[in-house]
């Protein structure tokens, strides 16, 4: 048996290390005793091989592994692109350049995990692009307008990358809506000292041969071009219907009077006229009742009994005893009116009435058809069973399930507006009453009865917004009406006054009604307590120098009796109280 | 047209199988109308679910059956639709006269 000692194990643990030379190659070597095998990733710019095989993850090798590095080649651009805009009313060359770019395997230190990565060997400039190429781009892209290239040029020139506009269509231009001015006298300046007269506003006369009103617009459409050529169609503006009444004439798109008078444009009916002027001394006996189509001038008085019907304005120097006064437009009484009555703007509550019905019908109806628009872009609802039918059931479908609503305010506006809107009311009865509906061809007529309805939606606006006034000097034991506002200079005593806006009494107000959206009186009431009310709506205000006791107060639903006297006075409703203010108003 | 009707105790229900257009219109009031002339029930139930599209012939024959049926007294509701046929369905008021579940 030998006594020599076992052998001890001396091999040394040593990791493997891979690492690319430089040249390019992959060096291995293997780990001793228990030590890591190297490991090799892909990185950038290069392919990897590891015994054939692409890899793109950590792959482990050895010396004995057949690990191949095929460094990237980028090829050199230079290329244009030619890029309309959707309307074609833009032309652009997109310029592109690039180097040729040759990689190489970067070398590395020996290392047990090696990332190989390309680095650039050699750049080589991309090729030139001339000018030909460029106008052959954009023939084959159809653009036809001409092209300024100065831009692109010069970046060719620097093989510079970037997008340049090189060709401009022109935009179709729409025409404009027609519109309708009336030539008004140019009004004079009023300083901080001069007198208001408060009866020349808003009302003026022409003589003979002046101008009255004119259109104006640029109506047709332009139409435009695209890059490639093609006319781009323009929409012609709306023109405007306008009739013409009598005293005046068409001179082009001018209208001057035939005749003197007061100019008054009806945006309703749509009328143009030249109102005559009938004046007179006073009227009684000598007169007669007078009913006129347009102004009336009393220099006198309105006597007793008698009555002035105008359908414009109705001016009295005098006073009125006991007539009876109706205007189409402003009453203006320069002394006073006793035991009489004076109604100015009959027609503005008709045409209140109509709105009611006519603004919500305008609004479900343009409703509606939003709705069917939406139908036809919905991909689950279709429409081929509409081309033999025409749009009348899809369109009666509607009108009985969701807008079921809209044969009511057809038939409410049929009713309130046959008198002033019959050529609208004509056409709805045709369209939009009963089994009407379901004959409509197509949307496009419901879409033209839409539009018409809201413009005389917004006519009927316009007209209701000039409400006829009412100014007196004193009242007495009378009536007074007026769709627009009240003025009496003086007082208005045991009278009713009646508003469509705000009443306005510099004096006292003592006995009887006055009702309005807003009343002001110098004194309100009296000290014997003659029954007295002011009435307002819910957002109305009543307000007098004097407020006496007595006197009864409607604001919208509140009710009060004042109970004692107060000045410097408004009252109004907050949360449905009645809050009383002091202090000067 | 392809319908199918399943009572549940005083529910019908009725299925719809083919989309709802002007090819299928007819033949869907006539089968509806023959079915509920000879069952009693108190809600009835258009389960939708595989209906792909529909047209104004459709709806309006969906409305029709729909009134029918209220007319009788019962209630009626739309289920199973998709979110274009629920807005198809919306812009025209049909879930308007009809519970939605």
């Amino acid at each position: 048996m030998s006594s020599k000692e076992p052998e001890k194990d001396v091999t040394i643990n040593v990791d493997g290390q891979v690492w690319i030379d430089q040249t390019g190659l992959v060096r291995v070597q293997n780990p001793n005793g228990v030590g890591r095998y190297p490991v090799v990733s892909p990185g950038q710019h290069v392919t990897v091989y590891v015994d054939g095989e692409e890899i793109r993850e950590p792959v482990v090798v050895s010396e004995e592994s057949k690990v191949r590095i095929v460094p990237e080649e980028v090829p050199a651009l230079s290329e244009i692109e030619v890029i309309l805009s959707s309307d074609e009313l833009v032309a652009e060359v997109v310029t592109r350049f690039g180097p040729k770019t040759e990689y190489k395997a970067a070398p590395t230190e020996p290392a047990v995990q090696v990332v190989v990565e390309g680095e650039i060997d050699r750049e080589v400039p991309p090729g030139d692009i001339s000018e030909g190429e460029v106008v052959q781009a954009l023939q084959r892209a159809g653009v036809t307008a001409e092209t300024n290239l100065q831009e692109v040029l010069l970046a060719l020139q620097e093989k510079r990358c970037g997008r340049f506009v090189v060709a401009r269509g022109q935009a179709a231009l729409n025409g404009e809506d027609e519109i309708f001015r009336l030539v008004e006298p140019k009004q004079r300046e009023v300083g901080e000292q001069d007198l208001v007269n408060y009866r020349e506003k808003s009302v003026y006369g022409v003589e003979i041969g002046r101008l009255v009103a004119i259109r104006a617009g640029d109506v047709r459409g332009k139409p435009g071009l695209t890059v490639r050529g093609k006319v781009i169609s323009a929409k012609d503006g709306k023109g405007l219907a306008i009739k013409v009444g009598h005293g005046v004439a068409v001179k082009g798109r001018q209208y001057v009077a035939t005749t003197s008078g007061r100019p008054r444009w009806d945006p309703v009916r749509r009328v143009l006229e030249v109102l005559p002027v009938f004046e007179c001394k006073s009227v009684d006996l000598t007169t007669g009742n007078i009913h006129f189509p347009g102004d009336v001038s009393i220099k006198g008085d309105v006597q007793e009994g008698f009555i002035v019907e105008a359908t414009g304005t109705i001016t009295v120097d005098g006073s009125v005893y006991g007539g009876h006064l109706m205007a189409g437009s402003h009453i203006i009484v320069s002394k006073n009116v006793i035991g009489g009555t004076v109604e100015a703007g009959g027609i503005q509550a008709s045409l209140k009435s109509v709105l009611l019905y006519l603004s919500p019908l305008v609004k479900r109806m343009q409703d509606c058809l939003q709705a069917i628009e939406q139908l036809k872009r919905n991909p689950a609802f279709r429409f081929k069973d509409l081309a033999q039918t025409g749009d009348g059931p899809l369109f009666a479908l509607l009108m009985e399930n969701k807008y079921r609503d809209v044969p009511g305010y057809v038939e409410k506006v049929i009713q309130v507006g046959t008198e002033v809107i019959p050529e609208l009311v004509k056409e709805l009865k045709e369209m939009l009453l009963g089994p009407s509906i379901t004959k409509v061809n197509s949307l496009d007529e419901v879409a033209a009865l839409v539009d018409e309805m809201a413009r005389k939606e917004q006519d009927i606006q316009e007209s209701v917004a000039r409400t006829a006034e009412v100014t007196v000097g004193n009242v007495q034991n009378s009536q007074i009406v007026g769709s627009g506002s009240v003025t009496v200079n003086g007082s208005a005593i045991n009278s009713e006054v009646r508003s469509g806006s705000n009443i306005s009494v510099r004096g006292v107000f003592r006995g009887g009604t006055a009702s309005g959206f807003s009343i002001i009186c110098g004194e309100l009431g009296s000290p014997g307590d003659v029954e007295t009310e002011a009435v307002v709506g819910e957002k109305g205000t009543i307000s007098a120098k004097v407020l006496h006791s007595g006197v009864i107060l409607r604001l919208g639903t509140v009710i009060s009796k004042t109970v004692k006297l107060e000045l410097q006075v408004k009252c109004r409703t907050e949360d449905g109280r009645l809050v009383v203010e002091r202090g000067r108003f | 047209m392809n319908i199918q009707f399943e009572e549940n105790g005083t529910v019908l229900i009725c299925k719809l199988n083919e989309d709802l257009d002007m090819a299928s219109a007819n033949l869907f009031k006539t089968k509806v109308e023959q079915y509920i002339a000879s069952v009693s029930f108190e809600k009835m139930v258009f389960d939708l679910a595989n209906i792909g599209f529909m047209d104004s012939t459709g709806v309006g024959a969906l409305v029709q059956m729909i009134r029918l049926i209220q007319g009788r007294g019962a209630r009626v509701r739309l289920t199973g639709y998709n979110e274009e046929i629920g807005d198809v369905l919306d812009l025209i008021g049909v879930l308007r006269i009809v519970g939605a579940e």
